[in-house]
């Protein structure tokens, strides 16, 4: 099913006709407790018509998307976010923690529900020139809501079908968007998912495992992820990531980055520009 | 004449105390079947944490009987998760499918569709406990009284067939 129907079928019901009629194609649906539900489309947040949003239908949104069942949903809740059918439904409320640790929400202020989209062939153009020779680490960089991890999903796609064995770890499910066994989107032939478990545990199963030629992981923004990439470079295994940065000169303002270019993990970057509404992608070398 | 209307009487309350005798060993059944079904439906959940409604999708396939069509209708009631909640959805499962089980043994239910996915891991497994020690409790005492029932209904049945025969004689 399209990523697009099953947000719709995750919604209120009272707003299912609205967003058909008006705002197709979106990239997110916000939901807030004594506000409308908004849109955004094209990067504009906009507020749909309607009455405010009650508790009890943002709970009504978490049920379904959690399949009614805490137990199953916890890990990722602990996290600020619920996986659906290749959705990803981001949590704010009020938290509940118990000695330091997080145990859940008390209640729910907002939802975000983010629609991945895919951009067939829009990395074809740089994908003829990273086939070319060895794989090179590369990052793919753009700001928060860039397209990133469309591009990665394009990527993937691209190498797992030109004959590489390509491994993704799924940490939120966005990738892939596996439901039941399979990926919801088409990752290509020689492409294995480990979903919703953290990027360390899932890169050291998928190398000690599946012998993969190629990792791939979504936004790199802790330093235990650098641990694990620090690990897996040494294992002899391409990485293929995200970052949230413009460039590679924000790139390297950011401390946590610095030391990835530093220690030359990563030597390439795709950078995503948006121009008018239209994503271009390109090729950079990573200065150290 | 008056014979043979005699032996279809005496039949007819025959059949009737063989039907109450199998109502109560499908009572039995039913109870069993939905005992089995909980404790996998434990063992699943500990083990792989599935969410209910691969847990559903699982037992309305692998168990039998009364839990067989208890889960199925369940799973087919999950489509509207979102617009109703889930422990209505199991209340309605339950009263659709479950009626052959007694009261207290489909109050027990409703009190654990309250809990089911609502709490973390333990609490779950906690109430699934108490509702298969109930059901447990109601299997043991059905089955330790299935034999004295079945006398008294075979009894009650022939005596009554017996005292017809005579007033019709």
């Amino acid at each position: 099913m399209d990523a697009y129907e099953s947000a719709l079928r995750l919604i209120p019901p009272r707003y299912i006709d609205i967003c058909r009629r008006s705002c197709a194609g979106a990239e997110e649906f916000r939901l807030r407790v004594g506000q409308g539900m908004t849109a955004l489309c094209a990067g504009r947040e906009r507020r749909l018509p309607g009455d405010p949003l009650r508790e009890e239908e943002l709970l009504r949104v978490l049920e379904k998307a959690t399949g009614a069942s805490v137990h199953s949903a916890a890990a990722e809740m602990a996290r600020g976010f619920v996986s659906w059918q290749g959705l990803r439904i981001g949590l704010c409320g009020v938290a509940v923690e118990h000695d330091g640790a997080f145990r859940g929400f008390r209640s729910y202020s907002s939802l975000s529900i983010r629609i991945p989209h895919e951009a067939r062939g829009a990395c074809d153009g740089i994908f003829r020139t990273m086939r070319d020779g060895s794989f090179v680490n590369t990052l793919i960089l753009s700001p928060p809501g860039g397209g990133k991890t469309t591009a990665l999903r394009e990527l993937i796609r691209l190498f797992a079908n030109s004959g590489r064995r390509v491994g993704v770890v799924d940490e939120r499910g966005e990738i892939a968007a596996v439901c039941g066994a399979r990926p919801g989107f088409d990752l290509g032939q020689a492409c294995d998912v480990m979903s919703l478990c953290g990027k360390r545990e899932g890169a050291m199963m998928l190398l000690r495992g599946m012998n993969e030629q190629i990792l791939a992981m979504d936004e790199i923004t802790q330093p235990e992820d650098l641990a694990v990439i620090r690990e897996i470079v040494g294992c002899g295994v391409g990485i293929l990531a995200t970052a949230h940065a413009a460039g590679a000169v924000e790139l390297r303002q950011r401390p946590l980055y610095a030391s990835l270019l530093d220690e030359q993990l990563f030597t390439r970057a795709v950078l995503i520009r948006q121009t008018g509404g239209e994503r271009r992608y390109e090729l950079c070398a990573l200065p150290a | 004449m008056n014979l043979c209307g005699a032996a279809l009487v005496l039949l007819g309350c025959l059949y009737g105390a063989v039907s109450m005798t199998r109502e109560q060993k499908r009572r039995v059944a039913a109870l069993r079947e939905m005992d089995a079904a909980l404790e996998r439906l434990g063992a699943e959940m500990a083990l792989r944490l599935s969410g209910l409604p691969d847990l559903t999708a699982l037992l309305a396939g692998s168990s039998h009987g009364a839990a067989a069509r208890f889960f199925t209708c369940l799973h087919g009631l999950l489509s509207e998760l979102g617009n109703k909640p889930f422990h209505v959805l199991w209340e309605t499962a339950v009263e659709r499918s479950l009626q052959e089980l007694s009261a207290e043994d489909r109050s027990e239910l409703l009190r654990l569709g309250e809990c089911l996915g609502r709490y973390e891991l333990a609490e779950q497994l906690k109430a699934l406990d108490a509702c298969r020690a109930q059901l447990g409790r109601s299997i043991e005492a059905r089955r330790s009284g299935l034999t004295d029932q079945r006398r008294l209904i075979f009894g009650l049945w022939l005596a009554a067939g017996g005292l017809l025969c005579i007033v019709l004689l």
